[in-house]
């Protein structure tokens, strides 16, 4: 199953780190799109076919709650999928952004089996077909 | 807020260093730090966290060693391939990282508002770094990371 995916975080390292473990996780993506905050991230929803949204919480401009809610308040964007992946553990707030409509929640610092996991769930696919069972240090 | 931060700032560090950045360290004394610190620089990283009567600033000093290491390890590439924007930017991350690490074991209620990290683009001398107040210091193979925490 191929899916768009947009990455929103200000950080370009952790966009990479997520695109990689995307790829070793066996996933078929189409295009990904990257941006670097909430502000970015409406503008590339605007115009491109997005499946599936992982954003950050704290980033400048726009952040991810304020994302989150434009999102699932857009009748032609509500359908899409918003992970949240973040610093952020307090039960306040995970539990605010799941009410609000967030498809699921990881922490920073996280595993890549924990996005991997996540993805198949909200995907719905069993196996994504990875080449590896297991991430090594230098796989993330 | 203060004194619980200090007493978990090894272990959210550790933490984060250890599962993101595969980098080990030690706590070591100031004294036995400032031994080595002699023509060495860092990059310093801030971050706030303030909630309705306290504030808490988080200062990060990393050796510039470390910090290319930590890149480095991070991206999954050789530190030749690394350079000084995403040396700065993995460093922004670890210190979010930390910080968010700190309010999830010592705000549960959800006062504090963690900050965006700021970096200094100046590079600091390690010996004018250890004479400020209040520095704890940590060892890895790689070089030093100091923390300082002020607030209340």
């Amino acid at each position: 199953m191929t899916f768009n995916l947009l990455i929103v975080d200000d950080s370009v390292s952790i966009r990479q780190i997520i695109k990689r473990v995307i790829s070793i996780s066996g996933f078929v993506t189409g295009n990904i799109y990257e941006a670097g905050n909430g502000l970015e991230a409406i503008k590339v929803l605007a115009g491109k076919k997005v499946d599936l949204v992982l954003s950050d919480i704290h980033m400048p401009e726009m952040d991810g709650i304020t994302l989150l809610e434009k999102v699932k308040k857009n009748k032609a964007l509500c359908h899409i999928p918003v992970v949240m992946v973040t610093t952020e553990a307090r039960e306040q707030l995970v539990n605010k952004v799941m009410e609000l409509g967030a498809s699921g929640y990881i922490t920073k610092p996280f595993h890549p089996e924990e996005i991997k996991r996540l993805l198949q769930k909200i995907l719905g696919v069993e196996d994504a077909g990875d080449d590896k069972t297991e991430f090594e240090e230098g796989d993330f | 807020m203060l004194e619980m931060t200090r007493q978990n700032l090894r272990k959210v560090i550790s933490n984060v260093l250890e599962n993101m950045f595969f980098i080990f360290i030690e706590s070591v004394s100031a004294r036995e730090c400032a031994r080595d610190l002699a023509g060495v620089n860092f990059h310093q990283v801030q971050i706030l966290l303030t909630g309705p009567q306290k504030k808490l600033n988080l200062d990060f000093f990393f050796q510039i060693s470390l910090a290319e290491q930590m890149a480095a390890n991070f991206l999954g590439v050789e530190i030749c391939d690394v350079n000084n924007s995403q040396v700065l930017d993995v460093l922004k991350e670890m210190v979010n990282m930390v910080a968010g690490g700190i309010v999830n074991l010592c705000d549960p209620d959800g006062i504090i508002v963690l900050g965006i990290p700021d970096i200094t683009e100046k590079v600091l001398s390690g010996e004018r770094i250890i004479l400020k107040n209040e520095i704890n210091c940590y060892g890895s193979d790689d070089g030093y990371l100091l923390v300082r925490c002020l607030g209340n």
